[in-house]
């Protein structure tokens, strides 16, 4: 009846943008990877950005434990399993984080740019390998922002609302209208934090509620729980 | 128990309830109790819940007025027991109840092109003329009570004027006159949540076919409904873990912990977002709808109102303490 936060996410529907608050950073990635997953096997591209750990843990871990320990082997037709490879890339942008904690030029700018790149660049390249193709459902994709900002200190939390509001929420929108999102964050302790009992991160959280088409929770004891705004 | 002496404002408007599912065939004996127990208490009574037969109105009076047991009625004790709720008699053998009894016939209320307003007129023109056959500013009855069902309304589907009328009926008691609404099983199972809500709020008391009663407050139905979504939600968190190839069981102390986990992130989400606090949304039932199906969809939320109706009637008739979860 209600759905776990895993199914939720497979069909969160394109364009729209959830914010994801994690306890239990293990069970967040379940549900990172079950929302990739299933854009892939609709055929769309799925993005992994992070400023938080190797873009190549994520993707080895990812493959291993979506498609089992050798992604070729668990395909009969193998051009489909190099297929949905060719639909997964990562990128680290954990300098533009270390540039955030100095505040050393409008990172949130760059990290439109960058996502805007990457993923134009990327749909290029695939829509070029696959030009005998005449549908065009590779112009939509699932991308995954992962701790982008630090929010650590006050100033950090308010840079990282005015990166949500201003740029994530708009520009990245308007850049990219066909990719759907999920941008995920840590925090301690959820339900403290909804109920308003944090001076620095309940105001925060608000403000980020309001202006997401939906959040999951994904809390310490593998129980969680998702909604859409929209 | 009912207060015997004034209406309290609790017990101005109350609701009664009747399985006919469990019994074979609807009996309307109950009603017929609870009207001689405020005769027997110095009420004036409407009693608008059986439609005119051959007999017309004073066989339906009779029913009431006549115990099984004739040594009852001949009795002139005042005991406020429920199981002796003996009725005065004039030596010429009419008791004096009758006079304070009026029998209307509850078709009488229907009307095709009536509005609640005109339902409501309806009741307050009875209540007027009761109030004058019974001698109200004389005092010579505490107060009128009136004893009606929904079924001309709800028999048509007419849900939504009906309980329009119970809603607005509500203003009309000052303390003298009050009335209680009987209402089947099956009506409850058609209302839609949000109409079960109302038609629960609008009465705040609950008057059992023993004459007990029950207080419903919007702490007691946010309880079963938070209850319903927890239950839900365990279930749903159960069986993801044993999908889970990684075995992500919750251990039994982090369950209890958290048991209310899934109802607090609903409900704190639906604060922060939408401004809109938990008992709220019950006393605006309407929205709480809206809001959650905006939040878990139009299939999940349709699944999850009918188990907390499940768990509402439940709760009424107190057949099971088991909650309904998927």
């Amino acid at each position: 009846m209600l759905k776990s936060p895993v199914e939720f996410v497979k069909d969160i529907k394109q364009g729209r943008h959830f914010v994801l608050f994690y306890e239990n950073a293990e069970y967040s990635r379940s549900i990172c990877f079950a929302f990739l997953k299933s854009g892939m096997e609709n055929q769309e591209h799925s993005f992994y950005i992070t400023a938080k750990e190797d873009k190549d843990f994520f993707k080895n871990e990812f493959i291993e434990k979506m498609y089992g320990p050798n992604v070729i082997y668990q395909y009969n037709d193998t051009s489909n399993a190099r297929f949905k490879e060719d639909l997964f890339h990562g990128q680290n942008i954990s300098d533009l984080a270390s540039r955030q904690v100095n505040r050393v030029g409008n990172i949130n700018s760059e990290i439109v740019d960058i996502v805007k790149d990457i993923i134009q660049e990327k749909q290029g390249d695939l829509v070029n390998k696959n030009n005998n193709s005449s549908d065009n459902s590779s112009s939509s994709s699932r991308l995954i922002l992962r701790c982008i900002h630090k929010i650590e200190t006050q100033n950090q939390i308010q840079d990282n609302i005015t990166w949500e509001r201003n740029y994530r929420n708009i520009k990245l929108r308007q850049d990219l209208p066909n990719t759907s999102l999920i941008c995920t964050y840590p925090v301690d302790k959820i339900i403290e934090v909804l109920e308003g009992k944090s001076k620095a991160y309940s105001p925060w959280m608000t403000d980020l509620l309001e202006i997401y088409d939906g959040v999951i929770y994904a809390r310490n004891n593998w129980t969680g729980a998702a909604f859409n705004f929209v | 128990m009912l207060a015997n002496n004034s209406l309290s404002q609790e017990d101005l408007h109350l609701v009664s309830f009747y399985d006919n599912e469990k019994n074979n065939q609807i009996s309307v004996e109950p009603l017929r109790e609870m009207a001689r127990y405020y005769l027997s208490q110095g009420y004036g009574v409407i009693y608008g819940v059986e439609e005119f037969g051959t007999g017309g109105k004073n066989s339906i009076a009779k029913k009431i007025i006549e115990t099984k047991d004739k040594l009852d009625i001949l009795s002139t004790s005042s005991s406020t027991s429920p199981s002796t709720h003996n009725v005065n008699l004039q030596q010429s053998g009419k008791p004096k109840a009758m006079d304070k009894l009026m029998i209307i016939d509850p078709n009488s209320m229907y009307k095709e092109n009536y509005k609640s307003s005109d339902i409501i007129s309806y009741w307050l023109s009875q209540y007027s003329k009761a109030s004058q056959d019974f001698g109200l500013e004389n005092n010579n009855v505490k107060g009128i009570m009136g004893i009606n069902i929904p079924d001309p309304y709800f028999e048509k589907k007419e849900f939504e004027k009906f309980l329009e009328f119970e809603e607005g009926i509500d203003r009309a008691f000052d303390g003298k006159i009050g009335l209680i609404c009987w209402y089947k099983k099956k009506w409850l199972e058609e209302l839609t949540l949000p109409q079960f809500v109302r038609m629960m709020i609008s009465h705040r008391t609950v008057i059992n076919n023993d004459l007990s009663i029950v207080k419903w407050d919007v702490g007691k139905i946010l309880d079963i409904i938070t209850k319903t979504i927890d239950s839900a939600a365990e279930t749903q968190n159960n069986s993801s873990s044993n999908n889970n190839n990684n075995n992500k069981e919750l251990k039994k102390d982090d369950k209890d912990e958290d048991n209310q986990t899934y109802s607090n992130l609903i409900f704190e989400t639906i604060r922060n977002r939408y401004h809109l606090d938990r008992n709220s949304l019950v006393t605006n039932p309407e929205q709480f709808e809206d809001t959650f199906t905006k939040m878990l969809g139009k299939d999940s939320y349709e699944e999850l109102s009918n188990n907390i109706k499940y768990n509402l009637v439940n709760e009424i008739f107190g057949y099971s303490n088991k909650l309904a979860t998927s």
